[in-house]
């Protein structure tokens, strides 16, 4: 069933000081995002998409306002509460990718399971898993430096699935890939969507991109300008 | 995080620097080798001199005597309560301290320079070093063979094993045969001489690093009267120098050294514990001042290790980001940094201490051959465990220590920014 407040942002402000300057990325922003949805954060760079988004994943916490998960503020929550958080219900990926160079893939999409404190043979039996759920169970044993770069990709979604998140946060998950490639993996991400109802909150630049999810909220300085459901994503990305 | 994940995950970060680890493990190694080797050196010094206190002090025994030793220094004034010199003690210092409690018995000291000792069928003089020890002293030292001097008996020695050799006689010959001490007067422009014959009855051990011979009170304190030409010479009347009295226990000799200081304050008593108080306490002195160049070198090891793991922060800034967004606490971060902190002293305590007793047993075979071959018994290194235990765990609780600072940086990293992070 659908849970319609799953995400609550609400009137949040996040400001940064620099010298004496104060820059607000984020300025007053409040939204709501139903379960199973997959969402895009439509900007330019500096728009606060990246903030927003590492709001929504536990990364950082709101100067002003509230953000909730499934009725869990997050806002004050302590060190303890948001590394859970981050550990059971989000997934992330990133642009760069942010495996770990000296482990394998496979490893590598187990590292999330280390802090959920499961032992080492069942955490690389899920992580087998979640390669393969990712098309990737060839590529187990290979290091990053040893993969495309829409593989690695694929390994970093893999570990974003491993813990079986309800969300999954991604950065401009095409940003470092070329069209094809970055269709590929749009693709999968909206597989994992629809297969696995995981809610997917993805920050990007690219208007090509974001045409492939339900719906688009357009951010400019800080603020949202625009939120609309996108009906024709359905057809978009049938290339 | 489970602690075997800990321990892995930080091991392999060590690993995956080897050249660096080896470097600030090294930094380690030289302070723990520095202070394992000191203290063991000073350890196996301090066994030995107790040791050879121990053979020489009997623990039930005090030793008295009157006034102060002096030992140079600028002109000291005399006064009630110093007399610059020893004195001879009196009949009535002796009869008070006869009247303190638990005292079993009280000895005489003779004491004389002898002539010369001279062996039976030979021309040969030696010089003489003679003692008079009762039959509970005597026992502290070990015989090879033969039986110990009667303390009341007459005609009778006991002589060290280094007598023996001089005179050309195994341990086992010496038994039965005589020996002829000669002794002169105090005065030393007197030409007077009396020579007394001894039959040998025992050979002390060859263990004990001592030349001496044990003589009965009787023959002694005859000696000790011809030589001070007094008649009455060790005996109540006159108690010579020294008394060394035997307490029915080692508890009770404290406290009768306690009723001999109440006494006079010019009477000194000291007993077992004393002398091993002042052994000790000059030894803690000097294992201090040795260990003191190891503790500088882990010092410098401590800001390698704070230096080791900073470099590692900058390094690891995104995998510590990447651990942080997969769910590490600021804890799991801190403790696999301290881990690894603790993992290079621990490492290089094992080693510092495994290169230590190898070169204490080298020192100590080296030197049995060589320089200390005149004491068979004597380990000029000596590890007790509570030296190698320790060391290794004073490396580690510095490196530790020296992790904490490194560590609350690693934790504390921003996660977001640390992803950013070129």
């Amino acid at each position: 069933m659908q849970d319609q407040d799953f995400i609550i942002v609400n009137d949040v402000k996040r400001y940064y000081k620099i010298g004496d300057e104060i820059v607000h990325a984020l300025d007053g922003v409040s939204l709501k995002i139903p379960s199973g949805q997959f969402v895009a954060l439509l900007g330019p760079s500096g728009s606060g998409k990246s903030t927003l988004l590492n709001m929504i994943g536990g990364l950082d916490t709101p100067n002003e306002g509230h953000i909730t998960i499934s009725g869990q503020d997050l806002s004050e929550a302590s060190d303890k509460v948001l590394s859970s958080y981050r550990n059971s219900s989000v997934g992330f990926v990133f642009q760069a990718f942010n495996l770990l160079p000296s482990y394998t893939a496979q490893e590598n999409v187990a590292v999330p399971l280390i802090f959920s404190r499961m032992g080492k043979k069942e955490r690389l039996e899920r992580a087998k898993d979640a390669l393969e759920a990712v098309h990737m169970p060839h590529r187990m044993t290979h290091r990053p430096n040893e993969l495309s770069g829409g593989e690695r990709q694929r390994v970093s979604i893999a570990r974003a699935l491993v813990v079986n998140p309800k969300i999954i946060i991604a950065d401009e998950p095409t940003g470092s890939l070329d069209t094809k490639t970055g269709n590929h993996i749009m693709d999968l991400l909206q597989e994992l969507n629809e297969k696995k109802h995981i809610t997917l909150v993805i920050a990007t630049h690219d208007l090509s991109v974001a045409q492939r999810v339900q719906r688009i909220i357009r951010l400019t300085d800080g603020k949202i300008v625009e939120d609309y459901m996108n009906d024709n994503n359905q057809t978009v990305g049938a290339k | 995080m489970r602690l075997s994940d800990i321990f892995g995950i930080a091991l392999s970060n060590l690993y995956k620097s080897k050249l660096r680890t080896v470097l600030t493990t090294l930094a380690v190694v030289i302070g723990a080798l520095l202070i394992a080797l000191m203290l063991s050196v000073s350890d196996g010094l301090k066994s030995f001199i107790t040791n050879q206190f121990g053979s020489y002090f009997h623990e039930q025994s005090i030793t008295v005597y009157k006034g102060n030793y002096s030992f140079g220094g600028g002109p000291q004034e005399i006064t009630e309560n110093n007399s610059g010199s020893t004195e001879p003690l009196t009949q009535e210092d002796f009869e008070n301290i006869a009247k303190i409690a638990n005292i079993e018995a009280i000895y005489f000291n003779p004491n004389f320079n002898a002539k010369s000792v001279q062996a039976q069928d030979s021309d040969r003089l030696f010089t003489a070093s003679t003692s008079c020890l009762p039959l509970h002293e005597q026992q502290l030292r070990p015989l090879s063979v033969g039986i110990y001097v009667d303390y009341e008996g007459s005609g009778q020695a006991v002589i060290s094993y280094s007598y023996a050799k001089v005179f050309g006689w195994s341990a086992s010959e010496a038994i039965g045969k005589t020996i002829t001490i000669t002794i002169g007067k105090m005065n030393p422009f007197s030409t007077d001489s009396k020579e007394y014959t001894f039959t040998v009855c025992g050979v002390l051990d060859e263990s004990l690093a001592m030349t001496s011979i044990f003589l009965s009170f009787p023959d002694a304190a005859d000696m000790g009267r011809f030589y001070a030409d007094t008649p009455n010479l060790y005996t109540e009347a006159m108690p010579g120098y020294i008394l060394t009295i035997k307490a029915n226990s080692a508890e009770d000799a404290k406290d009768i050294a306690l009723d001999i200081r109440t006494i006079d304050s010019k009477l000194n008593a000291m007993t077992y514990d004393d002398v091993m108080i002042q052994i000790n306490s000059a030894f803690n002195v000097i294992q201090i001042g040795l260990s003191s160049f190891g503790v500088i070198a882990l010092v410098v090891a401590a800001i390698g290790i704070i230096n080791t793991l900073i470099m590692a922060i900058y390094e690891r800034t995104r995998e510590i980001g990447i651990m942080k967004a997969t769910g590490a606490t600021k804890g799991d971060i801190r403790l696999l940094f301290t881990v690894e902190s603790a993992a290079i002293g621990f490492f290089g305590g094992v080693i510092g201490v495994g290169l230590a007793m190898t070169i204490g047993w080298l020192l100590n075979v080296i030197g049995a051959q060589t320089f200390l071959s005149a004491f068979p018994n004597f380990h000029l290194s000596v590890f007790t465990p509570l030296v190698v235990i320790g060391v290794i765990l004073l490396t580690t609780i510095i490196s530790i220590m020296a992790g904490i600072y490194p560590s609350n940086r690693a934790a504390s990293l921003d996660p977001v920014e640390a992803l950013r992070y070129e």
